[in-house]
Formats: C-alpha cells, structure tokens, sequence
C-alpha cells in the first residue's frame, strides 16, 4: 500500500484486528474510536488511535481531519460491528430502542461517515464497507443487524455511483457474522454450507488482505460486494 | 380492467400509505379480489381509498395511522382484530414524502434522512412487531416494498436507497426467523406510476421517455394492473411457499438477482 493513510473506523476486536492485518501489509493505520478500547478488548494494537464522533458529518469531518493530520485519507474502512452476542435474539422480543440502536443508528452513522468524508477522498481513494454475510442471505434472531447492514450497502452503492466520476472506489468485503461479533459460528445459519475452501477468513489475514487488493483497484472495481467467506455462500 | 385473476376472498389485509398511488392500487386491487381490507394513512385520502373500493363492490375499513407511530400501527392492527377477526396479511407500502425529492448523498438533510428512517425502517419493525401474533394465528404473510435503488443504487434518491436496502436486509432474516411459525416475509421492488413520479415527468418532461427506454417492455407499470396482481398472489395461498425472496415487478429493467 502507498503513502496516504489508512483510516479504520471500528474499536473493537474486529477493527483493531483489521488494522494490524493492514499494517502488516504496509498501510499507515489508525484506529478510529475509543483509544482506551484496545486495551480494554485485550486486544493487540500499539498503533495509533484517535477519537471518532459518527453524531453528524460535520463531526465526522472533524474526527478525520485530526486524525489525518497532516496526510492525505488513502483508504477508509468502516469495521463498526453494532450487536454484541446478547442482543442476538427474536425480533419479537426487541423493544423500539433496542431496534433504534441495532437497525438505524448504525446506517445514520454510515451516512454521516460518507457525507463527513467525502471531501477528504481524492482520486484513487477507497471506502471498504466490512459487513456480516448474512446481509446476502439472512439469518434468523439478528434481523436488526441484517437490516443495518443491507442499508448501509445500499448507501455504499449510493456514493459509489456518485464519487465513481472523481476516482473514488467503494466495496463492501462480506465476512462471516460469527468473527465481527464474536459469537458462535451458527450465527450465520445453522446448517448453512460449509466453506468449501475448509477454513473461515481471519480479520488480520484473508480480510485486511481483500481490503487492501480492493483499494489498489480503484480504477476498475466499485460498488461491489465480495464474500470472503471461505466459500460458504456463493450467492448470484 | 379484467376481473382479478387472483383469489383473495376472506383474506383480512392491512396496508399501510394506502391513502394513494400504488398504495390505493394495492388496496384496490385486494379488494376486487375479494380481500376485507384495512387501508391505513396519515392523510384523509384513505376515506376516498375505501370508497373506491366499496364502489368496486369490496369491503375495507380506514384507519388514520401515523405509521411511525407504535400506539397507531398497534391500533390499526386491533381495528382488523375486533372488525375482521384477525389478519392474513400486512403490507407496509408506506414512505417518506421526500421519496422522489432528488439530493446528492452528501446534501441529503439530516431531518429527511431521519423521515426515511422512520416511515421505511422503523414503520416496518412496528407493523411487524404489531402483526406478529395475527399472522402466527392466521399462517399469513408480511410484505415489505421496497426498490430497484436498494439494489442497484442511486446517485440521486440516497436516503430512499438506503432504507429500502434495509428493508430488503428486514425481509431476509425475517423470512427465515418466522419461517418455523409459519409466517411468511417477502419483499416486492415494483416500477409503477404513481403521483410522485408523474410529479417528476411534469417538471422533467424528458424523463418519461427516458425511464421508458429502460424497461424491456416498454412502458412504465400501473400500481393496479400491473403490481397489485403479483403482490395479491404473493398474499393469496398460491403464494405459499415463497419467503424470503424479493420479487421485482418492472417489466425487467433491474435483472440483477
């Protein structure tokens, strides 16, 4: 990867796991989040990390321009995951604030990060949308999840439809639910097809190492989804 | 118009923004099949919705219902509880007035965005929330409409976009969640003239002809002839082993899935 920096907006265990994927690969990481949550999570990440505020663009652009100073935004990757394993659960026994929290805030903040940045990407800058699989398919007790994410991929296709003609690429990397929230693998449906390559994707491996392909495509490839999945669902 | 080609007698449904356009078209059309409907809305226009329909010979109730709203989505609910003795289906159709207002992503304002929000996203947890119990009772069905752009994108209609995208994202694990109580979730893309999009031809006379060229078949579908059909079949129990899926009705122009 280049000169510019590497900005991931996600503090937990997936983003800090994701940034040293991409560090190790050679990208100028920083953590966007809680500099006190690395540690907390027990998390290995000694690189930098700086506040995030998802409340408004004009927030989210002030996170970013004291995060970049003083360099150019090269990658900006959105690995936020909003569900922790208890809120896994019927729709039925969600209340309208846990519905708020799970299904909508998570897409405000996603807008608010693509109005916020958009005047930081230049051409041959890269979005990455990190999202649970099972927005291609579904699963059972996480549809607040589900709905988030298959609303933030639409937005991502938004801005990529928008931002193609100034060189700015967006994708979103699809990746097993069970790794972004830490719960048990048949989150992403039981039963499901196996990975048919034997084994399931690490954030510090095989995803930093799409996000990273991805963002040295900005020319050719934007507005899609790619399942890193091992090749459990290979949807049309 | 030719008599409805779908059965629906005794079917109980309920639809939201049935105060017009494809909204008025499905509940039209439900009620010509032979469906008691419960058309909702937040204007008056739902009294002229339930007058087409009786002129038609069909049977409907009105409901005011801010859908936004759980006390209204919940009462609406319980009107087709205590006059119809249950609910077969639950169609949410309502949407934002700022649907067809044309914004960058980066302009889109934050008070629209949150009426998106809320009239796609947060309406479909509460009608579904509200519905649940009626549709375990009855085996019925949830339909969530949604659009080409949640699939495809757009560059100009992004807070549209993004909460019919959710909604598509609601249908998949919703679908698979009800399943085994033998509710059935299925979302509905349709392309249909409605007042907004004539709306827009009125003040970018061109677009017509353009959005035309676009459809394989030619033309631009009509909320009753055209959409209603499928989404009545989708409700109707020929429709009983899809779930999950989201069926798009616009003479082919989004091919994608």
């Amino acid at each position: 990867m280049s000169e510019g920096a590497t900005l991931v907006v996600g503090d937990g265990p997936p983003g800090f796991r994701l940034a040293r994927g991409l560090t190790d690969l050679g990208a100028a990481v920083t953590v966007l989040g809680d500099p006190g949550a690395a540690r907390a999570a027990g998390e290995v990440w000694s690189g930098p990390t700086s506040p995030s505020d998802l409340s408004s663009s004009s927030a989210v652009d002030a996170s970013l321009r004291a995060a970049l100073d003083p360099g150019p935004l090269e990658v900006l990757v959105w690995a936020r995951v909003p569900v922790a394993p208890e809120d896994i659960g019927e729709l039925a026994s969600l209340e309208e604030k846990d519905w708020e929290r799970l299904a909508e805030e998570p897409i405000t903040e996603f807008l608010h990060l693509l109005q916020g940045a958009s005047s930081h990407l230049s051409p041959g800058s890269s979005v990455a949308l990190i999202a649970p699989s099972l927005v291609l398919v579904g699963a059972p007790h996480v549809v607040g999840w589900t709905a988030a994410a298959e609303g933030q991929r639409s937005l991502l296709r938004v801005a990529a439809r928008r931002w193609g003609s100034r060189g700015v690429s967006l994708n979103c990397v699809a990746v097993p639910a069970h790794i972004l929230c830490g719960a048990p693998a048949p989150l992403d449906r039981a039963g499901g097809p196996p990975a048919s390559l034997g084994r399931q994707p690490t954030m510090d491996g095989e995803v930093a190492a799409v996000v990273a392909h991805l963002a040295s495509m900005t020319g050719s490839v934007t507005g899609a989804t790619v399942a890193v999945d091992g090749g459990s669902w290979m949807t049309p | 118009m030719s008599p409805p080609s779908v059965d629906l007698a005794g079917k109980r449904i309920l639809v939201t923004g049935g105060g017009a356009g494809l909204g008025r078209g499905l509940c039209v059309y439900f009620g010509s099949a032979g469906a008691r409907v419960v058309v909702t809305g937040r204007g008056t226009n739902v009294e002229e919705t339930v007058a087409a329909i009786r002129e038609a010979g069909g049977e409907a109730l009105s409901a005011r219902c801010d859908a936004t709203r759980a006390s209204d989505v919940e009462g609406a609910v319980t009107l087709a509880v205590d006059r119809l003795g249950g609910l077969d289906a639950m169609v949410h159709n309502a949407t934002s007035r700022s649907s067809s207002v044309v914004s960058s992503i980066e302009d889109l304002n934050e008070d629209a965005w949150r009426d998106h929000l809320a009239v796609s996203v947060r309406a479909g947890y509460l009608c579904a929330h509200a519905a649940l119990p009626q549709l375990e009772q009855s085996r019925g069905a949830l339909v969530l409409m949604t659009s080409p752009a949640a699939m495809e994108g757009s560059a100009t209609l992004p807070g549209y976009a993004a909460v019919k995208g959710a909604l598509r994202g609601m249908t998949k694990s919703l679908a698979l969640e009800w399943g085994p109580r033998g509710v059935r979730v299925v979302a509905v893309s349709p392309l249909a003239r409605t007042p907004a999009l004539d709306n827009a031809f009125i003040e970018n006379p061109e677009l017509e002809g353009r959005l035309e060229a676009l459809v394989p078949l030619g033309w631009i579908g009509e909320p009753e002839p055209d959409v209603a059909p499928v989404v009545a079949w989708i409700v109707s129990d020929a429709g009983r082993y899809v779930t999950g899926q989201t069926v798009v009705v616009d003479g082919g122009r989004f091919t994608g899935l």
